[in-house]
Parts: structure tokens; C-alpha cells; sequence
């Protein structure tokens, strides 16, 4: 296996989508951090200001924002390689199939397990890359521009950026198993993208209902005799709970696109499920991409 | 004689359809083989199950010895090449670096004998022109090329003068009997193109319908298409003897037919027969082509 390592690696060299797609990432999250500059800039403390008008009234609050944003962005590289690992598994791989070069190495007696993890492991080497690139973006670009992480914890910062490498693993694995198992090489490239973007969306939409709150702040209730006071917290309808929600969180901590979000806002409710249920994803996708792989006919 | 390759009742169906039905195949060392069948008879079909693409539904196989299944069947593999259909090429590639990735793919030194390659298959002045902008024929040499990484001794090659003009069919021509004489590489070719393959292959088999029909050798095809006339009498037996006196070559064909190897005088040889007591009813010129034979062949084992 290390010959075919070796060989795809070879051919990583020379690959323009391999570069495009990296500088494509640093571009992208350079972009992000010139803009959250003007959050670096701090309002110190909150102010309320009521105003009454006739019959109209006003309350105006200024929230006191993030002045470390590099929090939020720095680990934004993860969710781009959830859509760029897409892109590059489909297409790297997508001459195997449609060029026929899989049939050199089954000719000269390569087994297909062999072949299945090679080309596993050179995504996952463009993975690891797409991945350093990005902390090193951040490490460089983001640092000076967005003023560090403030009182983030460096042992927080390296736990997720662990996450995210085994995660993004996880999304290389899932691309591989779709690429190798479908021969038509513009429906693996289009499987893949719709895939990406169907988990990503299915993260963003399982976010959001998980992140609202069980009971929403009352409203004010202005009396009569002028009198403003708070009305009492009422349950959120929008809130998910019972059964649902923990399905909701299943997948949320199972699915590639929800382990990314969770890394984005480091606030994994269970950090150490990320790894292990990242971990499980390779191992169920790469066993069923081999059991495909292994009986598949060659054209 | 040593086989490089050998089948045993080797089947292929793809759900309804039978592609291949107990093909019991014989390629010896040093041979050019020719695959011989029309379109759709199972060429393809078959070389894509030894070549290891596809599992066969039934039936058995070896190579060098090592049997379907068996791991030995693996590093056997080592000492062959194909190329199947289309070659296999990275079309974003040089011919170099599609050479230098086979090499490591084949855990070889990667600058050992790529420019001899290149220089055999006549693609050494390519430089930087990526495969994917190579005409067909380089195509098709590239992919031979690449089939030669490793240096094996047994080639499989599907229809490799496919949409080639003259030259580029002659020029493959070449290379392969070359490959055959100064390597002793045993080359399985698969052809529709019968009056190309009768210029090369020393052993032929014929299928159709997924049957390997016949195997024979090219001395064996030669023989039974010797241009002759072919007589019908009335009584074999006298012609044989009015044969042996006129001194002329001849085989007997059936029961009252027999084909002459040399032009006769039909007036000396009926005023012969006659003298025997024997009628001649027909006398057919036959000059059969490697064409003709197949398509007998063909017409006959259908109307069994």
C-alpha cells in the first residue's frame, strides 16, 4: 500500500486542484478576518436608553460585542473543508473511474483493499494539509489582524484543532467511500458537492434548533398608571426536548456538518464525543465503501 | 508447451444476460494469441475477468500457474500488463509522469528504463505535452507503454488498433512482434480485424456468443486455408488413385469430396475418372481467408 501512497502522493504534486483549493481556503479566511476587524473594537459596558414618545415607546440597549471575533472565525476553516473535501475527493479520484487508471493497478495485481485505502489516505493527506493551512492562516493572519484570543484557553484552542483534523478525516472518509463506490465520475462529483452541502445545511438547520432557549425572557407590561415592569419567563415554543431532541443532538454530534459547527463555536456539549463519534463515521463509511469497492465491476 | 494462461469453464453473466459461457482457454508462452470474435462476442469481456476487473460467476482460471483465489495470484499478476478497451492514462500528465506513477505504483525506481520505454513506443519527444492532448494513436502507444512498466512477459492487449490509421496499424504492428521476438513477451491480442491479426498471431481463438468455439494454431488455420479445388465425385476412392498417378497433392474433405492442392488439366483428369468408372459431378476453386474460416466457423457451429 505504501507503493500506491507514494504514487498518489506523486500525483498530488502536480494537481492544480489541489493548490486552487488551498489557496482558495486562504484567501477565503483572510477575507473573513479583514472583516471582523471592526468587532476587535470594544464597547465597554452595556447602556439603555428609554425614550417615550405619544403612545410609542422605545428601548434601546447596546450589547457589549465580542472584542476577540478570532474566536468565532479561527476555526472556520473546518467547515470549508467539509465542502472542499467534497470538491477534491470526487475530482482526484474521478479519474480512476473515468479515465480508467484503476485498471493499471488491478492489472498488476494491487488488491482492491489496497487501492481503497491508498487513495483514502491521499485525500486524507489533502485533508490534514487543508487543515494545517488553515491554523497556520489563522496563526498568522488572524492573530495580528483580530487582536489573539483573548482569554480563550490555549488547551481549548489545541483540543479542537485536534477535533478539527479528525473530523475533517471524517468528511475525507465519507467523499472517498461515495467516489469509489460510484463509477460515473460526474455523478460521484455531483453526489459528493450535493452531499457537502446537504450536511452542511443539515447542521445549520439542527444549530438552530438546538441553540434556542427553553424559556423566553418576558416582555414588558407598561400599566396603567405608567408603570413598566418585566413580565415573567414563558416557555419557548420553539424549543426542542423530549425524544426529539436527543435525536436532534445524535446527529448533530454524529454528522460531519455538525461536529464542524460544534468546532466553529467551540461549544461542544460533550467535547469528547466529537472525536470518538468522528472516529466512528470513518470506520462505518470506509467499511462500506471496502464491502462496495471489493465487489464492484471494473469497466 | 508451458501455459502463461489457462481457463477452465469460465463463466460471466450479468443478471439475465450471459457474456461468457465455459470458455476453457490455452495461451502457451511465447505466443501471440488472437482473440477472435465480432462485436459483442465476449472479448472484451473475457480479458477484463483475467486481467482481474471482474469476478467471474463461474469457472476457474490460472496464471503462471497461480490459481483464481490462491495469493500467489497476486504476484503473478506482476508479470503482466493490459490495456483494456481505452488506455489508462492521467490526461493531466506527461507521458513521463504517467511512466514515473506506474513505476511507483509497481514499487520500482522510478528513472529505471522510462526513456527506453518512451523511445520503443516512440514517444520520447513528447516533453511537456500532457496526455490528454495526445492524438489516439499516442494514446494508444502511451497506454502500451505503461503496460510495459515492470517489464512483463505476458501482454494483453483489447483491440489496440482501434480508430488508428494505416500507419499507426502498422506501427503497432511492428512494435508488438517486436516485443514478442526480442522480449519473448507473450502477447493475447483481441481483434475484429482479422486480416491484421493474421499478419501476427501464431495461436487463434475464436468466440462467439461468449463460447470459445475453437482454438488452433496459425500453422493449423494456414493448412485449412490453403487455396485448392475442391472435387465431388462419385466414388472418393478412385479420384485418390487417379490423384497419386497425375503425382498431384490432395486431402480428403468428406465422404465423395476431396481438394486438390495444384492446378489439374480437368480434361485428363475426367478422361482418368472415367476410365474408373468414377463421375466428376463438381470442381469448386476454395481460397479461404482467416475471414472465411471464422464466419464458417461461426455459421456452422450455429446451424448444430
Amino acid at each position: 500500500m505504501s507503493n500506491l501512497i507514494s504514487a498518489g502522493v506523486y500525483r498530488l504534486r502536480y494537481s492544480k486542484l489541489f493548490y486552487i483549493l488551498l489557496v482558495l481556503l486562504v484567501a477565503a479566511l483572510t477575507l473573513c478576518y479583514m472583516q471582523a476587524i471592526p468587532q476587535t473594537i470594544s464597547l465597554e459596558g452595556s447602556t439603555s436608553e428609554v425614550t417615550q414618545e405619544e403612545g410609542y415607546m422605545t428601548v434601546e440597549y447596546a450589547e457589549q460585542v465580542s472584542t476577540y471575533p478570532l474566536n468565532y472565525f479561527f476555526f472556520q476553516y473546518v467547515l470549508a473543508n467539509l465542502i472542499s473535501c467534497g470538491v477534491f475527493c470526487s475530482l482526484f479520484l474521478g479519474p480512476e473511474y473515468g479515465d480508467g487508471v484503476l485498471r493499471n493497478k488491478l492489472i498488476v495485481g494491487r488488491s482492491r483493499s489496497q487501492i481503497y485505502l491508498g487513495n483514502l489516505a491521499v485525500n486524507g493527506l489533502y485533508g490534514t494539509v487543508a487543515s494545517a493551512a488553515g491554523i497556520l492562516t489563522g496563526l498568522c493572519v488572524g492573530v495580528p489582524m483580530l487582536k489573539g484570543f483573548g482569554e480563550t484557553e490555549p488547551s481549548t484552542l489545541v483540543m479542537y484543532g485536534i477535533f478539527s483534523l479528525i473530523t475533517t478525516w471524517a468528511c475525507v472518509s465519507l467523499f472517498t467511500m461515495v467516489t469509489m463506490a460510484v463509477s460515473n465520475r460526474a455523478v460521484a462529483a455531483a453526489s459528493c458537492i450535493v452531499l457537502a452541502f446537504a450536511l452542511y445545511f443539515l447542521a445549520q438547520f439542527l444549530t438552530l434548533n438546538l441553540s434556542q432557549p427553553e424559556m423566553l425572557q418576558g416582555g414588558l407590561i407598561f400599566g396603567q398608571d405608567g408603570t413598566i415592569r418585566m413580565a415573567d419567563p414563558a416557555p419557548n415554543p420553539s424549543y426542542i426536548s423530549g425524544f426529539k431532541r436527543q435525536v436532534y443532538q445524535f446527529l448533530y454530534e454524529l454528522t460531519p456538518g455538525g461536529q464542524c459547527f460544534q468546532i466553529v463555536n467551540m461549544n461542544a456539549e460533550t467535547p469528547w464525543h466529537l472525536p470518538v463519534y468522528a472516529a466512528l463515521v470513518i470506520a462505518l463509511t470506509t467499511g462500506l465503501g471496502l464491502a462496495i469497492f471489493q465487489k464492484k465491476d471494473v469497466k | 508447451m508451458e501455459a502463461v494462461l489457462q481457463t477452465y469453464g469460465l463463466c460471466k453473466r450479468y443478471r439475465r444476460f450471459t457474456a461468457l459461457e465455459n470458455v476453457n482457454m490455452h495461451v502457451p508462452k511465447g505466443a501471440i494469441y488472437g482473440l477472435v470474435g465480432k462485436n459483442g462476442a465476449g472479448k472484451t469481456t473475457l480479458i477484463r475477468v483475467i486481467c482481474g476487473l471482474q469476478e467471474p460467476t463461474a469457472g476457474d482460471y490460472t496464471l503462471y500457474g497461480a490459481r483464481l483465489g490462491d495469493k500467489a495470484l497476486h504476484r503473478a499478476r506482476r508479470r503482466m500488463g493490459a490495456v483494456v478497451e481505452t488506455p489508462s492514462l492521467y490526461p493531466d500528465m506527461t507521458a513521463e509522469q504517467n511512466l514515473k506513477l506506474q513505476y511507483r505504483v509497481l514499487g520500482l525506481p522510478e528513472d529505471k528504463g522510462i526513456d527506453g520505454i518512451l523511445e520503443l513506443v516512440g514517444l520520447s519527444n513528447t516533453g511537456k505535452k500532457k496526455a490528454g492532448h495526445f492524438s489516439l494513436g499516442m494514446k494508444q502507444r502511451l497506454g502500451i507503454a505503461v503496460a510495459l512498466c515492470g517489464d512483463p512477459d505476458f501482454l494483453v492487449l483489447d483491440e489496440p488498433t482501434n480508430g488508428l490509421d494505416p500507419q499507426g496499424i502498422v506501427e503497432m504492428r511492428e512494435l508488438i512482434l517486436q516485443l514478442n521476438r526480442e522480449r519473448q513477451i507473450t502477447v493475447l491480442i483481441s481483434s475484429h480485424i482479422l486480416d491484421e491479426l493474421a499478419k501476427l498471431a501464431t495461436h487463434y481463438g475464436f468466440l462467439d456468443g461468449g463460447r470459445l468455439v475453437r482454438q488452433v494454431t496459425a500453422q493449423e488455420v494456414e493448412a485449412a486455408c490453403r487455396k485448392c479445388l475442391r472435387a465431388t465425385v462419385t466414388d472418393a476412392h478412385a479420384l485418390c488413385l487417379v490423384l497419386d498417378q497425375l503425382g498431384l497433392p490432395y486431402a480428403v474433405a468428406g465422404d465423395n469430396q476431396v481438394d486438390i492442392y495444384q492446378q489439374v488439366n480437368v480434361t485428363q483428369l475426367v478422361d482418368a475418372l472415367s476410365q474408373k468408372g468414377c463421375q466428376l459431378l463438381s470442381l469448386k476453386e476454395r481460397d479461404e481467408s482467416l475471414e472465411s474460416y471464422f464466419i464458417n466457423l461461426v455459421g456452422g457451429e450455429r446451424g448444430e
